[in-house]
């Protein structure tokens, strides 16, 4: 067990606890940063569709774990900022380094824009509204066909920056590292949320809104950042979706891209950056692991599994049950507390982690 | 004066909650309010802290009217309060709790915050210093980093009075501080009250059910009864009043 001696604030400030903490995620970077030269394309493509998600997930953690409110509605996220990328390219002829922050601002106004009217919505009313933004932000894609391409999508091109190709076909190698280093930089924000004050403003509306304002907390004001801060998380994730799928329509941002993106980061363990990346990477190694499980008991029972299409999302409900009903707080949550058993070997204590249900919440003011 | 109510009035459908209600407290004492369960003091504090609107009448802080201001802008001019159910952040360590108090003197804005400013470190260190000289004042080191969710009754009564004093305020409002706590806890809680008044010169307003701490530390009491101010003065002569007593036993 380690004990750290504190000499100054400086340490509850700083990004890494210690130096093996950061030693730790030093070596974690470095060892992304070589997987291209250890896998093969399609593995490449598969981790920087697990990047995308995790930049999604984060957008969405940031509303869900951070400021307590929930949205049914992030695929509508994902679209703008896929579509904004794309047209401000080929219409306007910005270039991507330009456009990719652009497409983030606008999906960053459009949250803004759906959280002012609705900070007065908690829990499952806001849910119903979100979920209905997503299937109405289908609608005007299909409906503003000269911006958007209608039905038929539209069709983005190779990601070019200062003459180097990014190509989803043509350089995959690159485009994951613009992914990853793009994620290096999201994290980074998102711990520096966690330790100032708008991340305690985020935690103090989570908690309890009528002493946020007691505080001195603008509940409204703070409401509307985490939107606008959840869904720029969320509109550049959607830009590099949009560049990695390549061809996209309004199909590809469906209701169950947004439920999708719920689900991993409750899987994935709310309220922590961990989280949103293991949701990911079980939502990308799921279907990998299927086909291969299906091939495998074809080749020695000859049962072809291929029959049956909602296996994915049976076996994905399944763990999402079993998530909820077993860890509450998700993979994340599991790897704490194994962690902590290992650290206090052998003092931990079966209850260590169980925490009593909070007194009297008043509602008298709401 | 530091808080001057004018004809405070409040009406919820037909029952007047808080009627015709002049009050004022003066800087640097200890006003408590008392009165039966449904008196209307509860109201009061949450007219003052700006969650309900009166239907009448007008608040002054220190000569300017706040009757249009919002509960979150209280805590700019100087005004913390307390709640009587315990309102803390739960799933946040104390010193966290303690943290958000000094959220609205913070001078950066979240954009500065997100891309870590220097100048957001040296605010945070600044921030830290006032958050431990409360947590020195209210002997709390032991529950630094322990999670509101993990404390007792008692301690989270002590931790919110800690957030609210982190705020640094000119004026306290403690709803029902001493509710819930043990005897010892409430000795305790006699003495931190009367040194936020002495040392950091702070004027505090209390709710109050518990007669001994009103008695030990408040200077001058007021009781409110069905909404009426009946009577304000030292604890003897509130107890000796009659209006006060028929309240409390009957006639």
């Amino acid at each position: 067990m380690r004990t750290i001696f504190k000499t100054s604030y400086d340490p509850d400030i700083n990004l890494f606890k210690d130096r093996f903490h950061r030693l730790c995620y030093v070596l974690l970077c470095v060892v992304l940063i070589l997987f291209p030269f250890f896998l093969n394309e399609y593995f490449i493509g598969e981790l920087t569709l697990t990047l995308i998600w995790a930049i999604a997930g984060m957008g969405l953690m940031i509303l869900v774990g951070q400021s307590g409110q929930v949205s049914l509605g992030h695929s509508a996220f994902m679209a703008t900022g896929a579509y904004s990328v794309v047209i401000l390219q080929s219409k306007l002829g910005l270039p991507f380094i330009l456009a990719l922050p652009a497409a983030g601002l606008i999906s960053a106004l459009l949250g803004v824009l759906i959280a002012l009217p609705t900070t007065r919505l908690h829990g499952i009313y806001l849910a119903i509204l979100t979920l209905a933004i997503s299937v109405l932000v289908e609608d005007i894609i299909v409906l503003a066909e000269p911006l958007t391409g209608g039905v038929n999508g539209m069709f983005a091109s190779d990601i070019v920056i200062f003459g180097i190709n990014f190509g989803r076909y043509s350089n995959i190698e690159n485009l994951y590292w613009l992914i990853l280093f793009t994620t290096i930089l999201l994290v980074l924000v998102y711990k520096n949320i966690l330790r100032t004050p708008i991340g305690r403003a985020f935690a103090s509306i989570r908690d309890s809104e009528v002493s946020a304002s007691a505080m001195g907390v603008n509940v409204v004001l703070t409401k509307a950042v985490a939107f606008g801060v959840s869904s720029f998380f969320t509109g550049i994730a959607g830009a590099f979706f949009g560049h990695f799928a390549t061809a996209f329509n309004y199909e590809t941002f469906n209701v169950i891209m947004s439920i999708t993106i719920l689900l991993m980061i409750v899987i994935g363990g709310v309220g922590s950056i961990h989280g949103a990346f293991f949701g990911a990477i079980v939502i990308t190694l799921l279907p990998v692991l299927i086909s291969f499980l299906r091939d495998f008991i074809f080749q020695g029972t000859s049962i072809n599994l291929m029959a049956l299409p909602g296996i994915e999302t049976g076996i994905f409900s399944l763990i999402l049950i079993l998530v909820i009903l077993f860890e509450p707080r998700g993979i994340y949550g599991a790897w704490l507390k194994t962690r902590t058993y290992f650290e206090l070997f052998p003092l931990y204590r079966k209850d260590m982690f169980r925490r009593q249900k909070s007194y009297l919440k008043t509602e008298r003011l709401r | 004066m530091i808080l001057s109510l004018k004809n405070i009035s409040l009406n919820f459908g037909g029952i007047k909650a808080v009627d015709q209600v002049s009050l004022d407290v003066k800087e640097g004492e200890i006003f408590a309010l008392i009165g039966p369960n449904g008196a209307g003091k509860s109201t009061m504090f949450n007219i003052i802290s700006r969650y309900y609107t009166q239907s009448n009448g007008s608040i002054i802080y220190r000569n300017e009217s706040i009757d249009k201001l919002q509960p979150h802008q209280l805590s700019k001019i100087g005004v913390a309060r307390t709640f009587q159910n315990i309102e803390l952040f739960p799933n946040s360590t104390v010193l966290q709790n303690l943290l958000v108090g000094q959220n609205s003197s913070k001078s950066s804005n979240f954009l500065q915050e997100m891309l870590f400013f220097p100048s957001v470190r040296k605010a945070e260190i600044d921030r830290r210093i006032i958050v431990e000289e409360v947590i020195d004042f209210l002997n709390l080191q032991p529950f630094r980093d322990k999670q509101i969710s993990a404390l007792s009754y008692g301690t989270r009564k002590i931790v919110e009075l800690g957030r609210a004093l982190s705020m640094q305020p000119n004026l306290l409002l403690l709803d029902e501080p001493a509710s819930g706590l043990s005897a010892e806890e409430t000795t305790d809680l006699a003495f931190w009250i009367e040194d936020i008044k002495k040392i950091m010169g702070i004027t505090v307003l209390m709710v109050e059910h518990d007669l001994n701490l009103v008695g030990k530390v408040a200077d001058r009491v007021g009781a409110l009864v069905e909404g009426n101010l009946v009577a304000v003065g030292s604890l003897k002569e509130i107890q000796a009043n009659r209006k006060v007593v028929e309240a409390y036993i009957g006639t």
